[in-house]
């Protein structure tokens, strides 16, 4: 009888075992419920107590951690927050969340550390750069417009401003105006690569192609290793009617970069235009090759439904 | 560039689409492409937040008080608040709860008014028959302004998992019969001319029984019956869904602006086929996709498809939009198969050659240049792109010379269509709109699981503006858009909107425009060697000296079907010019149409038989 209850009795301490861990797990999981809760209420002193209640009882518990760093940053307690993320990325240096809210964090202590920089320096035009610079790391585009046009109010000839004012407006499809930053910068400056795509990138969209192929020929020239610019420069051209030169500045982008299937798209397009069929459907096979390689096999993967009635 | 800003550099996000053609410039110190170019759905780079001036995403928000009313949402009073569309579970954490159902706008009864049916989803234990199924619906209209729910007595509920549906008269015999693309078998319901339908498909041999999406019927071996396109998406195991990191399902397969989330693909999970179902004439069908040439070689992911002759030449040819992937062209070769001219025409790729996320077909001649052109449907951070078709099988994209670059963007678009919503002569476009992830809600990104439909009104035939959405109507609306069809719901010569929304009950958006404008529309029967419903003709009016185009299509938008009818806006004329009609089988007939503001029904051969 003994031999027999033996494992009778392990059985019953190991299904006791379980269900006191899912319990514990159970009452764990409504506990940062709770927090989240009381977090999305804003309900921050709640919240806190909450996740460090979870994090007295299991301090790996990365949610409860990430919640209490939220709540932290939340709260204005930049340092806190950063270490507690840092402390969840050392457990788990993949954890997403922990990297999207650190990004958040840096990004917060970025802007303190360049608004130290404006009080020591109001009226610099380096400095409204600089904030421009920040703001649009922050994605913060009206912010980073305002301060490119300070630094461009302070001073008319900051290329960097001109330059940066283009980019956003180019950004935001507002090519005209970009178009008139770019002319801008490049009368104030020498003529830099960043200003030459510029324009060209501008007249493209706007289907003004002579102009466009005349930028991008000067970006082209700024930096012949450029594949985008090698890229850009061809597209400019195939668009506007010109295939027989877009070929050679399709091909030097290959040459530069080999996986760059917009680039065999253009090519096959031109050699097609141009009759050279078989060169055409070259580009094309290599292009399938290239798609066909990002999508896995049949046999590969999940598989057909079961038919449902 | 500042010093500072280089080191910068690397971490930030490409700033918007006109950067998409310097995506390499952008990223000169990594040799590997653009990471939006691979990770699960989108196929377009971050771009930074667009708000109202109340801080709302523009995708809820950017209301206009006082702006003209356009459409107004009346579904409730119409009596459709009954139907809830139901699709997996609130946080979709599976790929096939997240694209939704199209319907259909459909005649069934011949009562001369276009009645409802919209396709519902299911859910994982619907599929194990542990709980009932969602249930399409059917509506009947009144004729004054509401409509009755007749699914049980017409069969049609379908209780599978609904995605596509298309409507046509395959056997010929006057009545139109029902399609229904589903996850698992789909359906073929034939109308029995009594009010009720009966599922023929597996003895027509088209329930396939994989993932289909948006079908398409039309003749295209103009033997005077309508043959059926059907698309195949993913390859999905509804009891082994795939899970990133598993099964050979990548990391970037489940991410979303590099945050990873529980929903995987399409990328990296296997294509399914799409077929072609040749009608045989006696109520069967053959499957000739691969002979066709329009099996999908790549696997791609289909969504969306429509027959249109692209060349005029009478034959139809076939685009199929495909999620994240280059779209499909073919060109009808007259012999019954097809040439893959996807990239040669352009269509494939937008003008810098970059795969969108596919999600709707809209055509329309937008230019009245007498050729059809296409508006596509796109993921979010993507611009929606219209081609423009400049003949022989050459397509521009001239999204941002017509002004529908930015303002698409922060979007996510599915349904969507060519319309005449003022009547002035010009077709406008109408986009449904909807995210797929719900949580993007808790991220600051500028888009959201909910978003408000968008109308571009037509200015000139070559440029669009954004109709303001006056705050409480019916673009006002923030929903969860997917399916949209087009048509006169209430014969008044106005074209109304409806959407089947996911998760939620169906929006029809009434047309109020009044300003006097004039209109025509047109039902075409076609004769002995013409599939009856006319699916594939094409009608040129010509009125105060200009001339439009509409034709009778089958599909397209997301899923959808809309009104048969072809339906023009006149503007001021009272008088019509000319209408000459090109009918499926090829014959040519010229009208004389002595009124306007009516619907007429011409008959092949016969001319007007009745208003």
């Amino acid at each position: 009888m003994k031999r027999n209850r033996l494992p009778l009795c392990r059985f019953g301490f190991t299904f006791v075992l379980a269900l006191m861990l899912s319990v514990h797990a159970s009452a764990q999981s409504a506990l940062l419920a709770k927090a989240k809760e009381a977090f999305y209420r804003s309900e921050y002193g709640q919240a806190a107590e909450l996740a460090e209640q979870q994090l007295r009882a299991n301090p790996k518990a990365a949610p409860a951690r990430v919640l209490l760093a939220r709540v932290e940053i939340a709260q204005g307690k930049l340092s806190q927050a950063f270490t507690q993320l840092k402390t969840v990325l050392a457990q788990d240096p993949k954890n997403v969340d922990a990297l999207y809210y650190l990004s958040i964090i840096a990004r917060e202590l970025s802007q303190q550390e360049y608004q130290r920089l404006f009080a020591m320096a109001p009226d610099s035009d380096r400095v409204h750069q600089l904030l421009g610079e920040a703001a649009l790391v922050a994605e913060n585009k009206s912010e980073s417009e305002t301060e490119f046009l300070n630094a461009l109010k302070a001073n008319p000839r900051s290329v960097d401003a001109a330059t940066e004012l283009a980019e956003l407006k180019r950004s935001q499809s507002k090519f005209d105006e970009a178009i008139g930053y770019y002319t801008q910068a490049a009368q104030i400056g020498p003529l830099s690569y960043e200003i030459a795509y510029g324009l060209g990138a501008c007249y493209t969209y706007k289907q003004d192609y002579p102009q466009a192929v005349e930028w991008l020929r000067k970006a082209v020239a700024l930096d012949p290793e450029s594949p985008a610019g090698r890229f850009a420069l061809g597209n400019a051209l195939f668009q506007g009617g010109a295939y027989a030169l877009a070929i050679p500045e399709l091909n030097a982008s290959l040459k530069l970069e080999q996986q760059f299937k917009q680039a065999y798209f253009l090519l096959g397009r031109a050699y097609s235009k141009l009759g050279r069929a078989e060169e055409s459907k070259a580009a094309f096979q290599k292009l399938d090759e290239m798609n066909r390689a990002e999508i896995p096999s049949q046999n590969k993967g999940s598989t057909a439904p079961k038919p449902h009635p | 560039m500042s010093p500072l800003f280089r080191r910068l550099w690397p971490t930030l996000l490409i700033l918007g689409t006109p950067f998409l053609l310097d995506s390499f410039a952008r990223y000169q110190d990594h040799p590997a492409p653009p990471p939006a170019q691979s990770t699960g759905v989108s196929t377009g780079a971050p771009h930074a937040a667009v708000k109202d001036s109340l801080s709302r995403p523009i995708t809820a928000g950017g209301f206009v008080d006082g702006a003209p009313v356009i459409f107004t949402d009346i579904a409730r009073e119409a009596g459709l608040a009954k139907f809830k569309h139901c699709s997996g579970g609130p946080e979709k954490s599976t790929i096939l709860e997240t694209p939704g159902s199209g319907l259909a706008l459909l005649d069934y009864d011949n009562d001369g008014w276009l009645d409802i049916y919209l396709l519902n989803g299911s859910t994982f234990p619907a599929l194990k028959g542990k709980e009932p199924a969602p249930r399409a619906m059917l509506f009947h209209n009144n004729h004054d302004g509401t409509f009755t729910d007749v699914t049980e007595k017409a069969g049609v509920a379908n209780e599978r998992w609904g995605f596509g549906v298309a409507v046509a008269d395959y056997d010929n015999d006057g009545w139109p019969d029902i399609y229904v693309a589903n996850y698992g078998k789909n359906r073929l319901y034939h109308n029995n001319h009594d009010g009720t339908f009966t599922d023929v498909a597996e003895k027509a041999g088209v329930a396939l029984g994989g993932w289909s999406t948006g079908p398409t019927w039309g003749d295209y071996d103009r033997d005077g019956f309508v043959d059926l396109f059907v698309p195949g998406y993913v390859k999905f195991d509804a009891d082994h869904p795939p899970v990133a990191g598993q099964a050979g399902v990548s990391m970037n397969a489940c991410q979303f602006r590099g945050v990873s989330f529980l929903m995987c693909g399409p990328r990296g999970l296997p294509g399914e086929g799409d077929h072609l179902f040749h009608n045989n004439g006696d109520g069967t069908f053959t499957d000739v996709s691969k002979k066709a040439g329009v099996a999908d070689p790549q696997n791609y992911y289909g969504l969306a498809s429509i027959f249109v002759d692209v060349d005029d030449d009478g034959w139809l040819d076939l685009a199929v939009a495909n999620d994240s992937v280059p779209r499909y062209l073919y060109r009808n070769r007259h012999d019954g198969t097809f040439e893959d001219v996807s990239y040669l025409s352009g269509f494939a790729l937008t003008n810098e050659g970059l795969a969108q996320a596919s999600m709707g077909i809209a055509v329309g001649d937008y230019n009245r240049d007498g050729r059809l052109d296409f508006f596509i449907t796109t993921f979010s951070d993507d611009y929606k792109t219209l081609y423009r078709n400049d003949g022989d099988f050459n397509f521009s994209d001239v999204t941002y010379p017509a002004g529908l670059g930015s303002s698409t963007i922060p979007f996510l678009g599915w349904g969507a269509g060519f319309l005449d919503f003022d009547n002035d002569g010009l077709l406008d476009i109408f986009v449904a709109n909807g995210h797929v992830y719900p949580s993007v809600d808790q991220r600051d990104w500028g888009t959201t699981w909910a978003e408000r439909p968008q109308l571009f009104r037509n200015v000139d035939g070559a440029k669009f503006q954004e109709v303001p959405p006056a705050t409480g109507s019916g673009l006002a609306l923030v929903v969860t858009a997917r399916g949209a069809a087009f048509g006169d719901l209430f014969n008044d010569g106005h074209v109304d909107v409806v959407l089947n929304n996911m998760d939620s009950a169906p929006a029809l958006l009434r047309n109020l425009v009044k300003n006097g404008n004039h209109w025509i529309a047109f039902k075409l029967i076609g004769a002995a060697n013409s599939p009856r419903d006319a699916i594939g003709a094409a009608v040129f009016l010509t009125a105060g000296r200009v001339r439009q185009r509409a034709d009778v299509l089958s599909g397209g938008s997301y899923g959808s079907s809309s009104d048969p009818r072809v339906h023009f806006g006149l503007g001021s004329a009272f008088k019509i010019e000319r209408v000459e009609i090109r009918w499926p089988d090829g014959k040519k007939e010229v009208l004389a149409v002595s009124a306007v503001d009516r619907i007429v029904t011409v008959v092949e051969g016969q001319g007007i038989v009745a208003k």
